[in-house]
């Protein structure tokens, strides 16, 4: 039960972009930045980082769907998925992601928990200064966007209705239509 | 000052407006908050985080401003972030 | 402000901001920390959906700007006199750059 008064129906962050459309917008141009736009890190590998830090704020509507894109992104393999959100290090992910996706755990602790030595890690695995700075925003943004999800108890059910279908969509479009389906789907 | 975790963050090549100011408080040896080398690195990220700032910190809202500005300093301050 | 930081539920600000506080303090930790009690309380000292939204989200992204400042081991100068001027400048123009 939401602690707001929400749109029936829209799950998870989508009924918030609906109560508040002046947010969603750059919310969803900050997502499509760092998510989907292109860079040397890929789709799947930024939005496992997104899943892994959202499974550890334990943000079911989150992990969920940047799970389900992460998986699309990488044609199908929930399984992979599945493994680096319970053990990264053993995950059958380059070393590379394994080190961003340590930086990333230490930023969803806390930012002064990254030490020069998680860098270090990072750089001899050949990390960018650029792929670094990526994974410490990603980490940070959904440590916000987890948040703002679960803060307002918004609805997420065990098997959220439709979201392979939306992780798809977004997957192959980005994020930056969001906020305009969601008002279409309110009838604003 | 401390140097930053990542060096090309800092001598951030970026041209934007925050990138002057960064340059006026080195020509002068001034002491200046580094977060403004984090707003010129990618300023097609930090556009929408300053928009989506704007848009909380200073859009219509029964909360005056200031009142926004003390939940944003007192939860900082609460994760022992200074700035 | 000093007296604010220190201990939010008894410096002198309003009950309905003490409440909003307190949500925020509870967001910083985690979103699912806060309670059903603590919007309760808000509702009680009169905020509306609107403010608690707000506070929520205000909440959330400082707990992500912290995290991103403090993840590349941004200096941040100590003395309070090198932020007067941007926090006066921010005061006046707000958030967005310039063109």
């Amino acid at each position: 039960m939401p602690h707001i008064q929400l749109a029936e129906g829209l799950p998870g962050i989508r009924s918030l972009f609906a109560f508040r459309p002046e947010t969603a917008r750059p919310l969803c141009d900050l997502a499509d930045v760092l998510l989907h736009a292109p860079g040397t890190l890929t789709t799947g590998e930024r939005e496992l980082i997104a899943m892994y830090v959202s499974s550890q704020n334990d943000c079911h509507y989150c992990q969920t769907t940047h799970g389900a894109i992460a998986a699309h992104h990488l044609g199908g393999n929930d399984a992979l998925v599945q493994a680096v959100k319970r053990d990264f290090e053993h995950a059958e992910v380059s070393a590379k992601l394994k080190a961003l996706l340590n930086i990333a755990s230490k930023v969803q602790r806390g930012g002064k928990q990254v030490q020069p030595e998680d860098i270090e890690r990072a750089r001899r695995e050949g990390a960018t200064d650029r792929e670094i700075h990526d994974a410490v925003l990603i980490a940070a943004a959904f440590c916000m966007y987890n948040r703002y999800v679960d803060g307002l108890a918004t609805w997420a059910p065990p098997e959220i209705p439709g979201y392979r279908e939306r992780a798809a969509h977004v997957a192959e479009h980005g994020y930056l239509g969001i906020p305009q389906t969601v008002l279409a789907q309110t009838g604003g | 000052m401390k140097p930053m975790f990542l060096p090309e963050v800092e001598a951030n090549p970026r041209p934007s407006p925050v990138t002057d100011l960064i340059r006026i408080a080195q020509s002068s040896a001034a002491e200046y908050p580094k977060i403004w080398h984090l707003f010129g690195y990618r300023p097609e990220a930090t556009t929408h985080l300053g928009e989506f700032t704007q848009a909380i910190m200073r859009g219509d809202c029964p909360l005056s401003p200031g009142i926004r500005e003390l939940i944003a300093a007192f939860t900082s301050h609460r994760n022992d972030c200074p700035f | 402000m000093e007296h604010v930081k220190q201990d939010a539920e008894t410096a002198g600000v309003s009950r309905k901001l003490k409440a909003l506080l307190a949500i925020a303090d509870k967001v910083r930790i985690s979103g699912k920390s806060v309670q059903t009690e603590d919007i309760e309380r808000s509702r009680r000292e009169g905020a509306t959906d609107l403010e608690i939204h707000d506070t929520v989200l205000i909440a959330a992204a400082f707990s992500m700007y912290n995290r991103y400042v403090d993840g590349l081991a941004t200096w941040a100068p100590e003395d309070p006199a090198a932020y007067r001027e941007s926090g006066a400048r921010l005061a006046r123009e707000g958030y967005l750059e310039s063109d």
